[in-house]
């Protein structure tokens, strides 16, 4: 019984140490430049599992709860948009059993973000569910717009939860919903503008600031229909060799020491 | 304690540096594999993004961007790679068509259209640089579908005849690859692409289709309107004719100072649509930004280098698509 007390109160003091270490880099962070919005690409759940020796469904559920922990590092220093491609139009594809598990993760994990005292309650954080929301399940669907309708009115950030989401689906509306508003008012002859069309999209029309820094995890260099309007100018793209439900604070330091040596040098 | 999070923080970015200094000193050396090696897989379609440094001269800019538009272009018909994209925000290259059409192609008393197994049309911008959409009008009231601006310049460059490769400019420098000996040529689609072809063309497109509709309306008011554009229809045309295809692979080549050191890549404006499943290269520490680089030779980097070029390949070789799965 004693040794298991004494190795409970190490792991406790060794858990305490961490988080104190973790608040002191993010306050020293902060002290430069702190990106506005930063997106995360969530790749690597299921290779990750894998390579444990779990069930791709504990993947998923980790990938969740290293979002979270993202999400508060992120609001910690003070970025005020944070967006995450949770899921794709395209994994729609997978098997019925995976995406179901998807949904139903979804579905709980929303519901519990939206808890009084859990992270967008704590922080003020607003969620808004970015996709094409009609090709989600109604239960999820619902989580959905009860998490948003709840989170309405917090305004020190905005938290993007990307799914389902392709870019080109997102641009695509875009296009729809500005040609439809030239034709519900035919004083406007001038020719549409790429302005007009980026103020159409979701991300633009949740109020998100123009995008710093894209992350992606697992080692993969590619967008994969992410953002691509948002980040094609001068968003900094991060490709990080981490599986996502093992990207931390470490694997997010240089890639904001990035961010400070772009910002520092351009008011040189 | 602000001044201790400062000094602290002066202090990490101070050991970052370092550690981004001395990381390609350490960096395994691997050669990459000779342009015409064997590859397990190879892109179809090559882009690549030429990225200034802002405070360049521009001249010499201009001049940096059309040599290696000729060397990647050369690189690309030896490696078996059928089209390239090439793009600068500004529209250097756009503006420089005609230059590269005399850079790239034969001269034309030697090539007997027979022998050519492309069919080498040129084509030219579909509307000039100019704002008047005099151009994006019908032809008849009953509406050939309106073309838009996507300001894509397409250039089919045909096989170089064999005993003419060493025709081109006296200014590529290309160590030609001993291996294997005379390598075959491909031909080559070459798009010259700019700002415009981004974003401005995705609003073109939106026009087109704002237009047809409308005149939907005024041509027939009993048949059932035109629907709002759907992504494959929007995709017809960013990608068709008058477009260009998504590229297998970009190579984000920037050309910075020491003082922009390994910093990430930035698509620097490149078109979004096409780069949905697009593999992304660039150089962390570019050849020309490392501090040690003996003087002499900073001369020699008047274009991107070769190593560049095969390194990307050989990460395009080992890269994995999933599409969702």
């Amino acid at each position: 019984m004693l040794p298991q007390l004494i190795s409970s109160s190490l792991d406790w003091l060794r858990d305490q140490a961490a988080a104190k270490a973790e608040d002191a880099l993010i306050s020293v962070l902060s002290a430069g430049p702190i990106p506005q919005h930063v997106a995360f690409i969530l790749d690597g759940n299921r290779r990750y599992a894998r390579s444990k020796g779990m069930q791709v469904k504990q993947g998923h559920t980790d990938g969740f709860y290293n979002l979270r922990k993202m999400l508060e590092i992120c609001i910690k220093l003070n970025v005020r948009c944070v967006s995450a491609y949770a899921f794709s139009i395209e994994n729609f594809k997978r098997s019925p059993e995976e995406v179901t598990a998807l949904m139903d993760l979804a579905e709980e994990k929303l519901l519990e973000l939206c808890r009084q005292g859990d992270i967008l309650d704590r922080y003020g954080i607003r969620l808004v569910v970015v996709g094409h929301r009609d090709m989600l399940p109604e239960r999820v669907l619902a989580a959905a717009e009860k998490a948003e309708n709840m989170t309405k009115d917090n305004n020190r950030a905005i938290f993007n939860l990307c799914m389902p989401y392709t870019s080109r689906d997102e641009i695509t509306t875009a296009v729809q919903t500005t040609i439809q508003s030239r034709l519900d008012d035919d004083t406007d002859d001038t020719d549409i503008t790429a302005e007009e069309i980026e103020a159409h999209l979701m991300t633009s029309l949740a109020g998100s600031p123009p995008l710093d820094i894209l992350v992606r995890s697992s080692g993969v260099k590619r967008l994969s229909d992410y953002m691509l309007w948002q980040c094609s100018e001068n968003t900094q793209l991060q490709f990080s060799s981490t599986y996502w439900p093992e990207f931390g604070l470490l694997d997010f330091v240089p890639i904001i020491l990035d961010y400070q040596r772009k910002v520092w040098s351009s008011t040189k | 304690m602000s001044w201790l999070a400062s000094a602290l923080l002066f202090l990490i970015h101070a050991l970052y540096r370092l550690y981004l200094v001395f990381k390609p000193v350490f960096r395994s050396n691997t050669e990459p594999l000779p342009i015409t090696a064997e590859r397990s897989k190879l892109p179809q379609h090559l882009a690549v993004a030429f990225i200034s440094y802002p405070k360049s001269d521009t001249e010499d800019n201009e001049q940096y961007i059309l040599n290696s538009v000729e060397k990647v272009a050369g690189w690309c018909r030896a490696a078996g790679i059928p089209q390239l994209s090439v793009y600068d925000r500004d529209g250097i290259l756009a503006r420089s068509s005609l230059e590269l059409r005399r850079r790239l192609q034969p001269s034309p008393r030697k090539v007997e259209p027979e022998e050519s197994q492309v069919d080498c049309d040129i084509r030219y911008p579909l509307t000039p640089p100019p704002s008047d959409d005099a151009d994006s009008r019908p032809l008849s009231p009953e509406s050939l579908p309106l073309v838009p601006k996507l300001s894509v310049t397409t250039i089919c460059l045909p096989i170089e005849p064999a005993k003419h490769k060493r025709r081109v400019s006296a200014l590529r420098r290309r160590r030609v690859p001993s291996k294997g000996g005379h390598a075959a040529s491909t031909p080559l689609a070459l798009h010259i692409l700019s700002y415009q072809s981004g974003k401005p063309a995705i609003a073109a497109t939106a026009n087109m289709f704002l237009n047809n509709i409308r005149q939907s309306q005024t041509n027939d008011a009993l048949t059932t309107l035109p629907s709002l554009p759907s992504i494959p229809e929007v995709n017809a045309v960013l990608e068709g004719e008058h477009g260009f295809p998504s590229p297998d692979l970009t190579i984000v080549h920037r050309r910075l100072s020491a003082e922009h050191l390994s910093l990430p890549a930035e698509m620097g404006g490149f078109p979004p649509w096409q780069s949905r499943l697009t593999e992304i290269y660039w150089e962390r520490c570019p050849a020309e930004s490392r501090p040690w680089r003996n003087s002499h030779s900073t001369n020699e980097s008047s274009s991107i280098e070769e190593s560049e070029f095969r390194r990307a390949l050989d990460e395009f070789a080992h890269a994995e698509m999933r599409l969702g799965k």
